[in-house]
């Protein structure tokens, strides 16, 4: 039986990775020991074909959340892209479903890149308007994810963590905590990561992610094509000592290794978080 | 209310279509502001370019060293519009021919956006022999795509996507039907009677008329109607027209 965690009362569906191209048939037909599987929403918003033949193979065998990346919440509403995602979600029937707090693009251009928004009250009205939004109109949990920050805006006058948390709360919605993420802006922008996890109001973490990143001569970039590094195992386990057992996601999205290798990727994870359960208060 | 008009311009800048402007990024404690938003252009230059060359790999393959260039001036042409990196090449075909690329470029990039489409698309409505009975209204399947092509590049593009030799390019009318078979994309040659039956079938024409047409050009081919249909049902070619 799922034990339950935060305030929403979802299922902790353990470590899980990201389901991606490379490893579909081989998932379902060898069923590996991995507890849960990401689906990235925008792959499977489509008609038919192989996308949705193994989906509709997966969701038979694995507990699954969707993911998504181009909600654009700091920008206005695409309906196009709102009308399939809510029925790619109903498909799946999962507890909750995610996207980024960021912009992606505006109704003319799209970037595809998950820009970080300017942190004011304005902004904030906006994003907590659309989140209130889709939640309602799903009438399933949404959970907003930290993104990794390579840039600062001027106009931004509210922290980070602190306007994250004023979203959640306004909005009653979930987050789905990057410990990646924050540890990379933390670095590009000079903030303490740790610190930055004590003002996040972590009974609404329903999700985290994991994942590894590249080291530049002047900046770290999100890049999900490392193993996870030592710093950001050692703030998961922060987390993870703060919010108690949580689902937790491995993201490997380039230079992806085999199965096996992300399924001991995993079991990484299982350790450091039954460690930091384990460990003294 | 939102500063779209602010986005537009950050949206500009990091697509490379206005110059970097600093002045609103804070820095940070190893990067200058211009440092910063320039992440974000570097980043958008190497997803797009990817993104681009995946949805047109036949293309990317006969283009070489050009590839670069060409695909660069088609992004830069034709930034993408909608959410999905899917249909980042959709207005290829209308570009390459704007461009006046060559008739093979042209007709890989068709070949091209036919397969990426076929991949995705919704799986067909088996047709029953009792439904063709009725002589109903029909359209090809959604996974299905008719292309003319004036070479032999579905050939070459097969060769060079399984790393094989490349059949030399030949001048050639080439009637071909993309379409998915399971989950795979398959393409195949077929007669032209054949192929302009299902045209004709998929511009809207009824079946009566679109027999008839093809049997007066081609009348050789009325004994083997019976079986064509049975291989259209079959492969799911074809499906009844619902609208």
């Amino acid at each position: 039986m799922a034990r339950t965690v935060s305030r929403f009362a979802v299922p902790d569906l353990g470590v899980g990775v990201g389901y991606r191209v490379p490893h579909y048939t081989q998932v379902v037909e060898e069923r590996p020991a991995i507890d849960w599987f990401e689906l990235l929403s925008e792959n499977f918003m489509v008609e038919g074909g192989s996308p949705i033949h193994h989906l509709e193979r997966l969701i038979d065998a694995y507990p699954v959340a969707p993911h998504g990346v181009s909600l654009s919440l700091g920008s206005e509403e695409d309906p196009d892209h709102v009308a399939r995602l809510h029925k790619f979600v109903e498909r799946v029937n999962a507890p909750w479903f995610s996207d980024h707090l960021c912009w992606t693009g505006t109704r003319v251009h799209r970037l595809h890149d998950l820009v970080p928004i300017p942190y004011t009250p304005q902004m904030r009205d906006h994003i907590v308007d659309r989140i209130k939004s889709i939640q309602d109109r799903f009438g399933r949990l949404f959970a907003v994810e930290n993104v990794s920050a390579y840039l600062a805006y001027k106009d931004s006058i509210i922290r980070e963590q602190d306007f994250l948390s004023e979203v959640v709360e306004r909005a009653d919605c979930g987050m789905l905590l990057d410990v990646n993420n924050v540890f990379v802006s933390s670095c590009n922008l000079g903030f303490d990561p740790v610190k930055w996890l004590d003002s996040i109001p972590m009974d609404r973490v329903v999700q985290i992610h994991l994942a590894g990143h590249s080291i530049y001569e002047k900046y770290r970039l999100d890049t999900h094509d490392h193993p996870v590094c030592d710093e950001v195992w050692a703030l998961y386990r922060e987390a993870i000592r703060r919010i108690g057992p949580v689902s937790t996601l491995i993201e490997w999205d380039d230079q992806i290794p085999s199965l096996a290798r992300l399924a001991e990727e995993a079991d990484l994870a299982r350790r450091h978080r039954d460690e930091a359960l384990n460990a003294p208060v | 209310m939102l500063p779209s008009d602010w986005q537009e311009k950050m949206a500009a800048m990091i697509r490379g279509a206005e110059p970097l402007d600093a002045s609103w990024f804070a820095g940070g404690p190893t990067v200058t502001p211009d440092e910063q938003i320039a992440v974000y252009h570097n980043q958008y230059r190497l997803r797009m370019y990817d993104a681009l060359a995946e949805e047109l790999p036949g293309l990317s393959w006969m283009l070489g060293d050009e590839a670069e260039d060409v695909l660069w001036r088609y992004l830069d042409a034709n930034p993408p519009n909608t959410w999905t990196l899917n249909r980042i090449a959709a207005r290829f075909q209308d570009w390459a021919v704007a461009e006046r690329m060559s008739d093979e470029q042209v007709d890989m990039t068709k070949l091209d956006l036919a397969v990426a489409a076929s991949f995705e698309a919704a799986w067909g409505k088996p047709l029953s022999v009792a439904q063709l009975m009725e002589m109903p209204s029909l359209r090809l399947s959604p996974h299905a795509r008719l292309l003319r092509l004036r070479s032999n590049v579905h050939l070459i593009r097969s060769a060079a996507l399984q790393k094989k030799d490349a059949p030399a390019l030949e001048s050639i009318d080439r009637p071909l039907l993309v379409f998915r078979r399971g989950i795979r994309v398959r393409h195949m040659e077929l007669p032209l009677p054949q192929w302009t039956l299902l045209s004709r079938i998929d511009a809207g024409e009824d079946l009566g008329s679109a027999l008839e047409a093809v049997v007066a050009e081609w009348p050789d081919v009325a004994p083997q109607l019976g079986e064509w249909f049975k291989a259209f049902a079959e492969t799911d070619w074809v499906q009844v027209r619902e609208d």
